[in-house]
């Protein structure tokens, strides 16, 4: 069995592992269960320990002590453990339902004159995912949020297990629509890095690009949405043009509009010839150019700063205590980047730059969409102009069994695929995705604004429902 | 012959409402370089929405049903005391400006009770934010109108209108500015526009008027629709008619009201272009920035009463 080289850690006790979690520089980064063919039940932890990747796998048997008080960022993967595998957390402080839906729910009530609740969702007036939202209001203003989630759980780490490897990509592709290339190469990474497999330069340099692209899309969207809930239409309708032409320029050079199908174990599927690198180069320096225009002019617009200012401040002990994650955690001083901080495929061989803001409000979290979306830019040339020469994609085994876990940064931040495979089919897959990770800190965001921010703040987070449910 | 007008001009108002929202959302559509959907699509969407069912919560008493047929009878009453073609209109001279406003307020009045008869959360907070901005909106619009009929001795509309349109327009007073002012804030925030409210949008938390209607469907929805619709319309009217009432047609020759249908589309056309380019250009405001808003209109309004004085 083989553990990628780049981590440490092993078997170890349920004291062991919560004593990593409560050290400092230590942030959690997924607690996820497993059962093996023995019929043995286990629990991984896996922390970040100054910019490593650390799993202690420890065997259950009854209860487990909760990391929750010592760690807040545990409570959601320890509330998910308590419901799909019924392991007993003791002292974990709020046991309640997380992802079932068949026990009844006691929403947290706050009580005084004066204050009401206001149940929004799971159905909505647009065609959005479905998620519930209880807030507790005092005229306009929200004291405590407490969303309900998990009405898309679709049981996807199941729908994994007695799958082959190959077919893998596939299923992490329809996780999280909007990031499918994300899940895809966080997938394979997790398959090589089992068997230690790595990947051609050439095959590497392609997947960066489809990576950067996607972010690209990702942030472009993410910015025109929030001129779009703030009433601001034009700035929507730019962005949705610009992302449709990287859209099509995806189409146009790899045959895919959202990179499916591109990423396998090993490589990927289809390699870039010469015009097309240029085709495509050119798109998304237009792209960006484009977009550096517009979010000059969204910047520039003071009824669209009077919106965005001082919006949904997610502070920056909130943002560590929780373990956030990706642009919500950069734009709270949080500079955490999987890019920089554990380096994979071709970052190896380059130097990311990682903006970040201290203010934790909507302003933030738009201007780190904006600056994110020029490093991206940046890159894809970067890599375009050196992009390696030779074979796309390297064999991997059918048959083999092995355990890994691999992480990417997808545009909504850390995205981590655990993957154990026997005899070439995957026995057990875990993803914990950026979204799952940053839930909980959007109320903290949202508590002391008005109930009618809480649209505007939801979209800064941009957290997937699809994702974070599975 | 005059009421013949008079019945065609109110008629007229109702049946282009639809029209002038589907040209104001064509245009918004130009300025974001998208084609835009055709202008007479809100009468699709009317004719769409009369022909589905009109489902009821079952919570709801019969005034759910009852508020969207009151709301579109006043609004369309309320076309009546408007003049769009020439300076007078059918209750015109019986109904002063008082009873236009009054009824504009019955109507909603009923809106806000059958948004809170339908039972969901968003009707009550949207009533109460209806309440909230048309309690601000009634004192300027009230003083805005008050200010001008200090000047044109008269408290009927048509008195009003036929007094500006005797003017010679370089004459007007510093009067009609701070009126025109606050009557187009009113405006802004009575019709439910962008920067106040934003009817495109589809979050049911910032939500104002649209909030009210979201248990609403079929004819009650398309009735409450059309109201809406003659509501920004008969407002645009009467701005036009108060402020700008040259071209319309003081006597009953055919002439004069050809010149004066071709006045009133030119205007429209002004003030459907000048609402597209605001509401492109600017962010909704924060929900609690609204009262400020008002407030600037208020104090517009009252400029315009103390001017008056000075204007004798």
């Amino acid at each position: 069995m083989t553990i990628s080289s780049t981590t440490r850690g092993g078997e170890g006790s349920a004291e062991d592992a919560l004593r990593l979690l409560e050290s400092s520089n230590t942030r959690l980064v997924s607690i996820f269960g497993s059962v093996d063919e023995s019929g043995t039940q286990r629990v991984h932890y896996i922390a970040d320990v100054n910019r490593e990747y650390r799993i202690i796998n420890v065997r259950v048997a009854g209860g487990l002590p909760s990391a929750t008080p010592g760690s807040p960022a545990a409570a959601w993967y320890e509330r998910e453990l308590h419901d799909e595998y019924g392991i007993e957390i003791d002292g974990h402080p709020d046991l309640r339902p997380l992802v079932s839906h068949t026990a009844e729910y006691r929403f947290l009530q706050v009580q005084g004159v004066g204050v009401c609740e206001l149940p929004v969702g799971p159905v909505h007036a647009g065609i959005i995912e479905p998620g519930h939202f209880r807030f507790s209001v005092m005229g306009d203003s929200v004291l405590h949020l407490e969303p309900r989630l998990f009405f898309t759980h679709k049981g996807t780490e199941r729908l994994f297990e007695g799958t082959s490897i190959m077919d893998g990509p596939a299923l992490a592709e329809s996780v999280s629509g909007d990031n499918c290339f994300a899940h895809a190469v966080a997938y394979c990474q997790s398959v090589e890095n089992a068997f230690g497999i790595s990947v051609p330069p050439r095959g590497r340099t392609i997947r960066l690009l489809g990576l950067e692209l996607e972010r690209m899309m990702a942030h472009i969207a993410d910015v025109g949405a929030l001129c779009g809930d703030v009433g601001c239409v034009v700035p929507a309708a730019y962005t949705a043009r610009i992302k449709e032409s990287l859209l099509q320029a995806s189409a146009r050079c790899f045959g895919t509009r959202f990179w499916r199908g591109i990423a396998i174990p090993g490589g990927v599927r289809r390699d870039l010839s010469v015009e097309s690198a240029c085709v495509f180069g050119n798109a998304v320096a237009h792209g960006a150019n484009d977009f550096a225009e517009m979010a000059r002019i969204i910047l520039d617009t003071p009824s669209v700063l009077n919106r965005f200012e001082g919006t949904g401040i997610l502070s920056n002990k909130n943002a560590r205590d929780l373990g956030s994650v990706g642009p919500v955690a950069r734009a709270s001083g949080v500079r955490i980047d999987v890019r920089h901080d554990h380096p994979y495929g071709h970052y190896r061989n380059i130097t990311v730059e990682t903006p970040h803001f201290q203010q934790g409000d909507v302003l933030s979290r738009a201007r780190m969409r904006i600056e994110e979306t020029r490093v991206s830019a940046r890159l894809i040339q970067d890599t375009l102009h050196g992009l390696a020469a030779g074979i796309i994609s390297t064999p991997v085994p059918r048959d083999g069994s092995a355990e890994g876990f691999s992480a990417v940064e997808s545009p909504r931040g850390e995205l981590l695929y655990w993957i154990r495979i026997r005899n070439g089919r995957i026995a057990r897959c875990h993803v914990k995705s950026p979204s799952f990770q940053n839930w909980p800190s959007l109320p903290f965001a949202v508590a002391g604004n008005i109930s009618a921010d809480f649209p505007l703040i939801n979209k800064s987070f941009n957290l997937s429902y699809s994702g974070c449910d599975r | 012959m005059n009421l013949a007008i008079d019945v065609i001009q109110a008629l007229m108002l109702i049946a282009i409402a639809p029209l002038v929202r589907g040209v104001i959302a064509r245009i918004k559509a130009r300025i974001q370089n998208r084609r835009g959907a055709s202008v007479l699509r809100p009468y699709a969407d009317l004719l769409k929405l009369f022909r589905k069912q009109d489902l009821v919560p079952d919570t709801a008493s019969g005034l759910f049903r009852l508020a969207p047929v009151i709301l579109f009878a006043v609004t369309a009453t309320a076309a009546v005391f408007v003049p769009v073609l020439h300076a007078s209109a059918l209750f015109g001279v019986g109904g002063d400006f008082i009873l236009l406003v009054y009824l504009l307020a019955f109507g909603r009045f009923f809106l806000m009770l059958g948004a809170m008869d339908g039972g969901s959360s968003f009707g009550g907070m949207g009533a109460s934010r209806e309440a909230l901005v048309s309690a601000l909106a009634e004192a300027p619009l009230l003083l805005a109108l008050t200010s001008v009929a200090i000047l044109t001795h008269t408290i009927s509309l048509s008195g009003i209108v036929l007094a500006t349109v005797q003017q010679y327009p370089l004459h007007l007073s510093a009067v009609y500015v701070f009126a025109l002012g606050a009557m187009v804030l009113v405006a802004i925030a009575e019709t439910g526009r962008i920067p106040v409210d934003n009817p495109a949008t589809h979050l049911e938390l910032t939500m104002l008027h649209e909030a009210m209607v979201l248990e609403y469907s079929g004819p009650s929805l398309a009735l409450i629709e059309w109201a809406s619709a003659v509501k920004l319309t008969l407002i645009l009217a009467l701005l036009v008619g108060v402020f700008a009432p040259w071209g319309m047609a003081t006597g009953a020759s055919i002439v004069g009201l050809v010149l004066a249908s071709g006045a009133f589309a030119l205007k429209f056309a002004v003030s459907a272009i000048a609402i597209a380019v605001i509401e492109s250009s600017i962010a909704k405001l924060r929900m609690y920035l609204v009262p400020d808003f008002l407030g600037m209109a208020s104090a517009l309004a009252i400029l315009a009463v103390a001017f008056t004085a000075l204007m004798r």
